[in-house]
């Protein structure tokens, strides 16, 4: 039997186009999940307020207000049937509570990263430091037809010495905080990090690990990606908001 | 060969077969599964004594990764003239993962494979003592996200034994449904990535699309792409309405016709079938002394699934049968996983058409001690045991062997002898995961 | 009344021969006389170069010759190449303070007594005697190798035989020739048809015996692997004993004339194996002096192929190309010598004191590699056949000769010439891979301490004037080869012109051309190139933006870049040529060598040269033949031995009575 390279020419043809019109369209309830959006709190009486916090596995709740960086958006604090109803992409990613980080001007400055975009030719290293997987899979995820982040012009490259953008998936252990210090020192300038997951961001579950200061401490510039895991597409609007290029008509909220 | 990781084999002395082998053993040793293809279940050895262990071969010791520090300062064994041993890890873009692989070589060959596993100890069976099962779901789910749902069913299934809880048997069901779904998405995960190693990109795009549908399919049914929390009784957004299982299964329908179609073109190309065949060989020996579970197994000839050895509802109402090749090549060990992507979706069908309403609940299995309960399952990477403790409602003992801790000697022994090209082939067609390892 | 030239000569000869006495008394007065005995040789040769052919006697020797030394062209070109190399290596041993004992020097006096001798010798039995007193001198040297006795003497003893049966073949070569012309001189009328065949093919063998080339690998590279021998041996076996085959073979093709195609197409056969198997067991090694080695018979293998493409092309009528394939080979013997004895001369350093020698692990770890480093770079370059190296002119002209094969009008010689080119590129290209092996692992990569005491100047100082020399040749190639023309004539027989010519506006003799017409190239022109470009990046980079350089570790996959000892050493680096052409390198390259086994094999063998068995078998045999013979003839019988003096004082009157009669 021959080579079928007509057969996967013809498959391919038949499926035809999969990739998503983000960021010139919206993304449609398919491409962002329940869970991708953040829950709207309801105003409750303190004892069910209360309760409603207990509830919470990574104690992002107070009140009705919402740690963006550390919800898992699991869902746990909605009514049963209820789903999310809070934006999908947040407003300026607010970093994460906890000594030592916001305010010590390693937040993310302004909208973008870099004075100049880097529309067209953004290489991206990502780099585990403790992650469950399901955040590299969604990383994965935007090199598949479906997200094709090639044609926006963000690549992945095998190594961090190509690259401009590190991508942080998982709770650095105390095993990876070096490697990941190594890794970062091995990039060029100019460099950023985008903290993909709830896990980077914040520690997630894990905020107990000492190494999960190591992503907020480093002295370049971080874009926080909430979420566990955030959805391919909220992975995408991070990496064009980090590289500032001008909002285009889906990415407004 | 090194040796195995929580098991081992028992030679055949009554009460057990010539093949039987050790699935588990508790680091108090309280505890030992053995499991003996010529009967089914899993027999269970309540505080197996040196006599017990002594007759195992090789010498049962179970090998934990060193928490913490990742064995960064070993200095390794000086290497002979004109060879070198090359660290794969902890940070590359093949793995994906975090974790290291020593591969020692004299340029081409690799003569000797030493996987360091504990850089992603996130310490979770430590975080979870004290919590009570319900509460400690998030964190089992999110041990290995692609196998949430197998992780946390063999943990609620533990925890049900040790509490003499009954449970609802569409719970069951339900865990079946996501088990299933979970393992069509991981093993269309690992063909897509063997093909992209065979470098035929039309190929990779056509999987990852698939792979990315049966993410879709997931989160519109459980309400998370990655069914986390889709276990928590809890849970807002599962949909278990007979319409919404009637959609999933024809969305799981569609793609299994579309992945007939795409196995059919990558079975024609010859290019990637030539990787994969006689690409690090796991004979059947090497696989029982070794430990090996899952499809490694499988592919190696060792036809044990936990579904079908150990049912429990709904897996003893649905037709299945162990997918099983001899070769023990990576070609058969990515045929396991095509026969089982075939049959998942088959079971998918079946459990959406069969949904039983709400119905009574089923006992769990028998506590070994009082409070200390253990379950098995198959998950996509291979068997799957937990043993728990639980004191008071909360969690005092929390035991895990991982399918991919016990697959890690069987992958090193397998490689041997390959080229450096081939380990994509071998690490792809194994599964194994240094999340699910190191924990 | 003697002249300049042959005055300078004999002193040469008398500084070397008083050096070798003097060797067990005052070592480095010995090593003094070795240099300014050298020093002389060139001497002699430049006179010869600038006034012609000179002699020295004036009385009647035994034989009946009027002259006791001569130096002519050919002799005067190879004179001032040898010399050359003496020179260097005498301020190698000079400044290396580790020199080894009075065997040494005793031996590198001899052997450069005895080139000076052959290459000097009017008659064939002076000749003898000096390839004679040469070939003892290195065998005398190779016993001072570095190795436990045991292992020397026999490697030592190969050299000394291969000696010998190279002598043998002289022996016939010469006699033959004196049945011929009746005289023992070498110079002298034509020699009639049917002893020519005898007389080249004799010699030929003998010369290439030296030369090392198939199927004589094994005496090349044996005794400078096994026997570990010294620096300025090696350097001197490789380069200048090596010249001297080469220079055996251009005056047997000057005495006998040139000859019929055939023995062209032998050397064409023989030269383009030997470069194959050279270059391809150099790109395997990992023994410093063995890939050397293995290189001297890749470039000798390339000057026999030169001499072959240009004795076809000359019995075929092909002045022009027979002309730029000899200077070619002349050209070649300069640049291989030079630039192997400064590479020899440093690869000696490396294997010192060691039992099994690696390119990458055996380093002095005080030795800063240093001053050294660019001449090995630029020896290795020119080796390795990279512009405007020296090495790159002689492949040139080779390759560019071989690719006018289809000028020949014969069928079988045109696909000769084809196939040999082709060949030879392809082990070029195996060169390089050798060469970047061997500059790589000697003097990059690992970072050498840089405190210490450094190597002593002299031997900086030698392998820096070799690679310069190198170099030099290099650029100046036109005016070389122009210098060249009156030895080439000898050798052609017919009064030649050097392949140079004006050219795109360049002066006369500046411009080196292949055909009538075919190619055109110019060394020298290179550098001025190169030059410019450098003056301009500099340029750039004084006017242009600073460029912030920031230094960062290794990047190891996030693993620590000290967490593992070794680093990617030459035995992987040949690996996959190694597993890829297996079926062409000789079995114990790659057995013994066991990729799967642990614990792992032993250390890196040297390749075995698939022809050491039939060596082996032959001594074997002959060692058997004569065992036999002594057992059948030495009885240990008083009467037998009777009877063997009474047979041959019978033979004896049986012979003087017909002589008599």
């Amino acid at each position: 039997m021959g080579e079928p390279m007509v057969g996967w020419i013809i498959q391919a043809v038949r499926r035809g186009r999969l990739t998503t019109r983000f960021p010139r369209a919206a993304p449609t309830e398919e491409e962002l999940p329940p869970t991708a959006r953040l829950p709207v709190l309801t105003p409750l009486p303190s004892e069910a307020s209360r309760l409603r916090e207990a509830r919470c596995p990574t104690e992002a709740i107070e009140g009705t207000m919402i740690d963006d960086g550390r919800c898992l958006r699991c869902a746990r604090c909605l009514p049963p049937g209820a789903p999310a109803q809070g934006p999908w992409d947040g407003p300026e990613p607010r970093p994460p509570r906890g000594p030592g980080s916001a305010g010590s001007g390693n937040g993310p400055g302004p909208d973008s990263v870099w004075a100049a975009p880097f529309a067209r030719s953004l290489h991206v290293f990502p780099i585990d430091v403790g992650s469950c997987q399901a955040c590299n899979l969604e990383v994965l995820a935007l090199a598949n037809p479906y997200y094709d982040a090639s044609r926006l012009g963000i690549f992945f490259t095998p190594t961090p010495r190509h690259a401009d953008l590190l991508l942080v998936m998982g709770v650095p252990t105390a095993a990876m905080e070096e490697p990941f210090r190594r890794t970062l020192e091995a990039m060029p300038t100019p460099k950023a990090i985008v903290a993909v997951g709830a896990c980077a961001v914040s520690g997630g579950l894990f905020r107990h690990l000492p190494g999960r200061w190591a992503v907020e401490s480093a002295p370049v510039p971080v874009i926080y990606v909430p979420g566990c895991p955030p959805a391919p597409v909220q992975i995408l609007a991070a990496l064009r908001r980090a590289v500032g290029t001008p909002r285009a008509e889906g990415e407004r909220r | 060969m090194t040796r195995a990781a929580g098991w081992g084999r028992a030679f055949g002395e009554p009460p057990w077969g010539a093949d039987a082998w050790i699935a588990y053993i508790a680091p108090d040793r309280g505890l030992a599964l053995v499991c003996d293809p010529a009967r089914n279940g899993t027999a269970v050895v309540e505080s197996p004594d040196a006599a017990f262990l002594s007759r195992c071969s090789p010498p049962v010791e179970p090998e934990r990764p060193a928490p913490g520090v990742g064995r960064d300062r070993e200095p390794g064994a000086p290497t002979a003239a004109g060879r070198l041993r090359f660290p794969y890890g902890p940070v590359t873009f093949g793995l994906f993962e975090a974790g290291r692989i020593d591969l020692l070589t004299p340029g081409e060959r690799v003569v000797s494979v030493r996987p360091q596993a504990g850089y992603k100890h996130r310490e979770i069976d430590r975080t979870v003592v004290g919590w009570r099962p319900g509460e400690a779901l998030p964190w089992i789910e999110r041990r290995v996200g692609p196998f949430s749902v197998a992780h946390a069913d063999t943990f609620l299934s533990a925890t049900e034994s040790a509490a003499g809880r009954p449970v609802r048997e569409q719970e069951l069901w339900l865990r079946a449904l996501g088990a299933e779904l979970q393992r069509i998405h991981v093993h269309l995960g690992h063909i897509g990535r063997s093909v992209e190693a065979a470098g035929q990109p039309v190929a990779t795009a056509q999987f990852a699309a698939l792979a990315e549908e049966a993410r879709r399919a997931m989160g519109r049914w459980g309400g998370h792409r990655w069914l986390f929390g889709l276990l928590d009784p809890n849970y807002p957004l599962r949909r278990l309405e007979r319409p919404e299982l009637r959609r999933l299964a024809e969305e799981v329908g569609t793609i299994r016709r579309r992945f007939d179609r795409l196995w059919e073109l990558a079975r024609a190309t010859r290019i990637y079938i030539d990787r994969l065949q006689s690409t690090a060989v796991l004979d059947r020996a090497a696989a029982l002394a070794l430990g090996a579970v899952g499809p490694v197994a499988r592919g190696s000839g060792i036809g044990w699934d936990d579904r079908v050895a150990d049912p429990i509802p709904p897996y003893d109402r649905l037709d299945l049968h162990p997918a099983v090749e001899s070769e023990g090549d990576a070609l058969a060990r990515i045929l396991v996983r095509v026969e089982e992507i075939r049959q998942s979706a088959q079971l998918v069908e079946q459990i959406s058409d069969r949904w039983p309403g709400p119905l009574g609940e089923i006992d769990p299995r028998p506590a070994v001690a009082p409070g200390r309960g253990w379950a098995r399952s198959e998950s996509p990477a291979g068997d799957l045991v937990y043993d728990v403790t639980l004191g008071e409602g909360r969690i005092t003992a929390i035991n895990v062997r991982t399918a991919s801790a016990a697959n890690w000697p069987a992958f090193a022994h397998a490689l041997r002898g390959s080229v450096f090209t081939d380990f994509h082939f071998a690490w792809e067609s194994f599964g194994l995961s240094f999340a699910e390892t190191d924990g | 009344m003697i002249g300049a030239g042959a005055l300078a000569l004999v002193v040469g000869l008398v500084l070397l021969a008083g050096a070798a006495l003097l060797a067990r008394i005052r070592i480095r007065l010995a090593y003094a006389g070795i240099g300014f005995g050298a020093l002389a040789f060139v001497g002699a040769g430049l006179v010869a170069g600038l006034t012609g052919t000179f002699d020295w006697g004036g009385w009647t020797g035994p034989l009946g010759e009027s002259e006791f030394l001569r130096v002519d062209a050919l002799s005067a070109y190879f004179l001032i190449v040898v010399g050359i190399v003496g020179v260097a290596v005498a301020i190698w041993a000079l400044g290396d303070d580790r020199s080894a004992g009075p065997g040494l020097p005793m031996g590198m006096a001899t052997l450069l007594l005895g080139v000076g001798l052959l290459l000097a010798a009017p008659t064939s039995l002076l000749f003898l005697a000096g390839w004679e007193i040469m070939t003892l001198g290195a065998f005398a040297g190779l016993l001072q190798g570095s190795r436990p006795r045991e292992r020397v003497l026999p490697a030592a003893y190969v050299f000394l035989g291969l000696g010998e049966v190279s002598a043998l073949g002289w022996i016939v070569a010469w006699g033959a020739l004196r049945a011929a012309r009746g005289s023992w001189l070498l110079s002298g009328g034509p020699v009639p048809a049917e002893w020519a065949g005898i007389i080249f093919v004799a010699g030929a063998v003998a010369a290439t015996l030296k030369m090392g080339v198939l199927p004589f690998q094994i005496g090349e590279w044996l005794p400078l692997t096994r026997a570990s021998a010294p620096a300025p041996i090696a350097a001197l076996v490789s380069a200048a004993v090596t010249g001297v085959g080469a220079y055996g073979l251009l005056r047997l093709i000057t005495i006998l004339g040139g000859g019929p195609a055939w023995w062209g197409g032998l050397l064409l056969i023989v030269g383009c194996g030997s470069a194959l198997v050279g270059a391809l067991w150099a790109s395997v090694s990992d023994h410093p002096q063995g890939l050397l080695a293995y290189s001297t018979i890749e470039n000798n293998g390339l000057i026999l192929v030169a001499l072959g493409a240009s004795l076809i092309a000359s019995a075929y009528g092909l002045t022009v190309l027979a002309a730029v394939a000899l200077f070619a080979a002349l050209f070649q013997v300069f640049a291989h010598a030079s630039a192997k004895a400064g590479l020899f001369l440093f690869a000696g350093s490396l294997v010192r004191g060691s039992e099994t020698p690696a390119l990458d692990r055996d380093r002095f770890p005080t030795d800063r590699t240093g001053r050294p480093a660019p001449g090995v770079f630029l020896a290795g370059l020119s080796l390795a056949a990279a512009p405007p190296m020296a090495g790159f002119v002689g492949e040139w002209m080779i390759l560019e000769a071989l690719f006018q094969s289809y000028r020949i009008p014969s069928l079988g010689y045109q696909i000769l010439g084809i196939l040999a080119g082709a060949l030879l590129a392809l082990a070029a290209g195996l060169m390089v891979v050798a060469m970047t092996k061997f500059i790589g692992y000697g003097i990059l990569g690992r970072a050498l301490p840089r405190t210490g005491p450094g190597r002593p100047p002299g031997v900086n100082a030698a392998i820096l004037g070799m690679a310069s020399l190198a170099v030099a040749l290099g650029i100046a190639a036109p005016g070389i080869l122009t210098a060249l023309a009156p030895v080439a004539s000898l050798v052609g027989g017919r009064p030649l012109s050097a392949p140079v010519v004006a050219l795109l506006g360049l002066p006369s003799g500046w411009t080196i051309v292949s055909g009538a017409p075919f190619g055109a190239f110019t060394p020298t022109a290179i550098p001025v190139a190169l030059g410019l470009g450098a003056l301009v990046a500099l340029g750039y980079a004084a006017l242009g933006g600073s460029a912030r350089i920031r230094r960062a570790p290794v990047w190891m996959s996030g693993s620590p870049p000290g967490l593992i000892g070794e680093a990617y050493g030459s035995v992987p680096f040949s690996t996959g040529l190694r597993t890829m052409l297996k079926e062409l390198l000789p079995s114990a390259a790659v057995v013994g060598f066991d990729e799967t086994r642990e614990p792992p094999g032993p250390g890196i063998p040297e390749a075995l040269d698939p022809f050491e068995r039939g060596y082996v078998q032959a001594a074997e045999a002959v060692r058997g033949v004569g065992q036999a013979i002594s057992r059948g003839l030495m009885v240990g019988r008083l009467e037998w031995y009777v009877a063997y003096l009474l047979l041959a004082v019978l033979a004896a009157v049986t012979y003087v009575g017909l002589l008599y009669h």
